[in-house]
C-alpha cells in the first residue's frame, strides 16, 4: 500500500473558497475568460513566503472565512484581505511563513477590508490543470477541486514541498493594504466618445461607490450615472478585465478576471494595467474614483510597478 | 489626441490594445489567428467588425507592437485578395431537443417571431447555420444563417445557469453553449453532442467557418 499524500481537509469552506493559481492567457478568441486569482499579487506573495512558483495553486478565500485541518507537516502562508488567522486557536499573523504540524487546525476569519485572502502550502495544491491552467473558473465548473467551490469534507492533496529556504515573511513595503478608498488610473475606452460631454466629466470627476454586485466577474459602480449616445446594444466587441463597461441604465460595470470575452456595451474606459490587479479587492461600500492617464504615461506606469514589485517577486509579470 | 503615424483602421483602445477594423466577422476571425503569432500578443480577439490585440507592455515596447501589427494587417489583407478560395470548415449536425425543459423559451421565442413553435423548430432545421465567431462564455458559439423576420430580444433576467448543450437565439442569431454558463439568450432546445474535449489540441469542436445543421433528436 502506498503512503497517504499529504493533505489537508476543509472543515468549513466559508462563503466562496476556490482553488486559484495562474490566468488563462490567449485562449479569449476562443471564449474562456483569464479566470486565476481575482488579486494574482497576493496569491504571489503567499506563493512566496512557502518557496512556492508564484502562480502554484493556493486558496482563494472570499469574504467570510476558512477552517480547515493539515495531515501532514507544511509550510503555509496567509495574504491578502486583512483577516485573524488562528492555528490550533493561537493568532498568527499574515504575511508570515508558518510551519504547520499535522493536524493541526487552520481557521480563517472573515475580511476586515478587501474581499480575498489567499492561503498557500509549501508544494502547492494537487488540481488538475484544464485549458492551460489549474484555476477554478466556477460558471462552467473550468479547472481546480472538480470545478467548484470547496465545500466542508473536501480532501486537498498537497503537492512535495521545494527543496530549500524560503523567506519567513514579506517586507513591510510589499505588504498590499485596502482601505476602502481607491484611485484607479484609467485611459479612455474604444467608446469613450458615445458619452455625452456632461457624462465625460461625471467620469471623471465622479466619486463612486462599490455596488451590491461585485464578483470576480465584475464590480458594480454606484453614485455616478452615465449616458451615452447609443441606442441599445452595440454588436459584439471584445472586453477585458479592467474595461469599464456602461450598460443601458448608466451604472458603470468594472470588468474583473473572470470577465466574459465579448459584450454589447460601450466600453467607454479602460483601468491601465498597472491598476487591475486591485480590481478583484474592490469591496461593496468602498469609494473609488478615477484618474485619467495617457496610454504612454500608463505604460510607464505599468513598468514603474514591474521594476517596484520584480525585485521581490521575479517573474510577476505572468500574472499582473 | 492621436495624430500619430497610426492608420485610420488601427486604433489605441487601452494602455496595451489596439483595434484594428474589419470588414466582416470571418474576416477578423482569419486575421485574428494571424495576429496571434505576433511578439508579445498575449490575446487576438475579433468581434463583430473589429479585432483587439492585447500585447504584453513587459514583453514588447508599444510602437514596436504597432508597426509589426500594421505590416501583419497589410501583408495579411494582400494575401487575402490574391486567395480566390476560402478554407471550407467542417460540417457538424447536431440532434435537438427542442422546447419543454431543454427548451425553456421556445414558445416565447416563436411568439416574438410571431409564428408557432413548430414553425419556429421547422425554419431552425431547416437552415444551415455557419459559425461566426466563439465568445462570451467558453466556447459559446455565435451562428449566422437565421431568416427570422424580426430580432429576437434577449431575456430581461439573465439566467444565472444554462446547461450545456443549451441552444439559444437573440437578435438574428443562434447559439450554441459549449459548457454551462450564465446567459440571457432564448433557450429553444439542447444538444447531447460533445461540443468540448478539456484534452483535444482543439478544445471546442464548433469553430469559426463551420457549417451547424440541427436535427430534431425526435426525428
Amino acid at each position: 500500500m502506498s503512503p497517504t499524500p499529504p493533505s489537508l481537509t476543509v472543515i468549513d469552506a466559508g462563503l466562496q473558497t476556490t482553488v486559484q493559481a495562474a490566468p488563462r492567457r490567449g485562449l479569449r478568441h476562443l471564449g474562456v475568460p483569464y479566470s486565476g486569482a481575482a488579486d494574482p499579487l497576493s496569491l504571489a506573495l503567499a506563493n512566496r513566503l512557502v518557496g512556492n512558483d508564484l502562480a502554484a495553486p493556493g486558496l482563494e478565500v472570499t469574504l467570510s472565512g476558512l477552517r480547515l485541518r493539515t495531515h501532514a507537516a507544511c509550510r503555509v502562508a496567509v495574504t491578502g484581505a486583512e483577516c485573524t488567522v488562528l492555528v490550533d486557536g493561537q493568532p498568527v499573523a499574515l504575511h508570515e511563513q508558518l510551519s504547520l504540524e499535522a493536524g493541526s487546525e487552520v481557521r480563517m476569519g472573515g475580511a476586515e477590508t478587501g474581499v480575498r485572502s489567499y492561503l498557500a502550502v509549501s508544494g502547492g495544491l494537487v488540481v488538475d490543470e484544464v485549458l492551460g491552467s489549474a484555476s477554478t473558473y466556477l460558471p462552467a465548473a473550468l479547472g481546480g477541486y472538480r470545478g467548484r467551490a470547496l465545500e466542508a469534507g473536501d480532501r486537498l492533496i498537497i503537492a512535495p514541498a521545494p527543496a530549500g529556504e524560503s523567506p519567513r515573511q514579506t517586507p513591510k513595503r510589499y505588504r498590499p493594504e485596502f482601505r476602502g478608498r481607491w484611485s484607479l488610473r484609467i485611459c479612455p475606452g474604444a467608446e469613450f466618445a458615445s458619452l455625452t460631454q456632461e457624462s465625460r466629466e461625471r467620469l471623471l470627476a465622479g466619486r463612486y461607490t462599490v455596488g451590491r454586485r461585485a464578483d470576480r466577474m465584475g464590480v458594480a459602480l454606484d453614485g455616478v450615472v452615465l449616458n451615452t449616445d447609443s441606442t441599445g446594444v452595440l454588436d459584439s466587441r471584445p472586453v477585458f478585465p479592467g474595461t469599464v463597461q456602461c450598460p443601458e441604465g448608466g451604472q458603470a460595470l468594472l470588468l474583473g478576471v473572470d470577465a466574459q470575452t465579448t459584450g454589447g456595451y460601450p466600453r467607454v474606459a479602460e483601468v491601465i494595467r498597472a491598476d487591475r490587479q486591485w480590481i478583484g479587492q474592490l469591496r461593496s461600500g468602498d469609494r473609488l474614483r478615477f484618474l485619467l492617464r495617457d496610454r504612454k504615461t500608463a505604460r510607464r506606469d505599468y513598468a514603474a510597478a514591474l521594476d517596484f514589485w520584480r525585485e521581490w517577486l521575479p517573474g510577476i509579470e505572468a500574472l499582473i | 489626441m492621436n495624430a500619430r503615424k497610426e492608420p485610420p483602421h488601427i486604433e489605441a483602445v487601452a494602455d496595451d490594445r489596439f483595434a484594428v477594423a474589419v470588414p466582416d466577422t470571418a474576416a477578423g476571425q482569419r486575421l485574428a489567428r494571424r495576429l496571434s503569432t505576433l511578439p508579445g500578443c498575449i490575446d487576438a480577439v475579433g468581434g463583430v467588425a473589429v479585432v483587439e490585440c492585447r500585447f504584453d507592455v513587459s514583453a514588447v515596447a508599444a510602437d514596436r507592437f504597432l508597426d509589426d501589427l500594421e505590416r501583419a494587417v497589410r501583408t495579411h489583407a494582400d494575401a487575402t485578395a490574391e486567395k480566390t478560395v476560402e478554407p471550407r470548415g467542417r460540417r457538424h449536425t447536431l440532434l435537438v431537443r427542442y422546447g419543454g425543459e431543454d427548451g425553456p423559451d421556445l414558445d416565447a421565442a416563436a411568439r416574438h417571431l410571431g409564428i408557432s413553435a413548430d414553425e419556429l423548430i421547422e425554419s431552425h432545421t431547416r437552415i444551415e447555420h455557419s459559425v461566426a465567431l466563439l465568445g462570451f462564455t467558453p466556447g459559446f458559439a455565435y451562428l449566422d444563417g437565421s431568416d427570422f423576420d424580426r430580432e429576437v430580444p434577449r431575456l430581461k433576467q439573465p439566467r444565472q445557469f444554462v446547461p450545456a448543450g443549451s441552444v439559444g437565439i437573440a437578435g438574428r442569431r443562434s447559439g450554441v453553449y459549449a459548457l454551462s454558463g450564465p446567459g440571457g439568450w432564448q433557450i429553444i432546445g439542447r444538444t447531447d453532442a460533445a461540443l468540448f474535449d478539456r484534452d483535444a489540441k482543439e478544445p471546442f469542436v464548433l469553430s469559426p467557418g463551420d457549417t451547424v445543421v440541427f436535427r430534431r433528436a425526435d426525428d
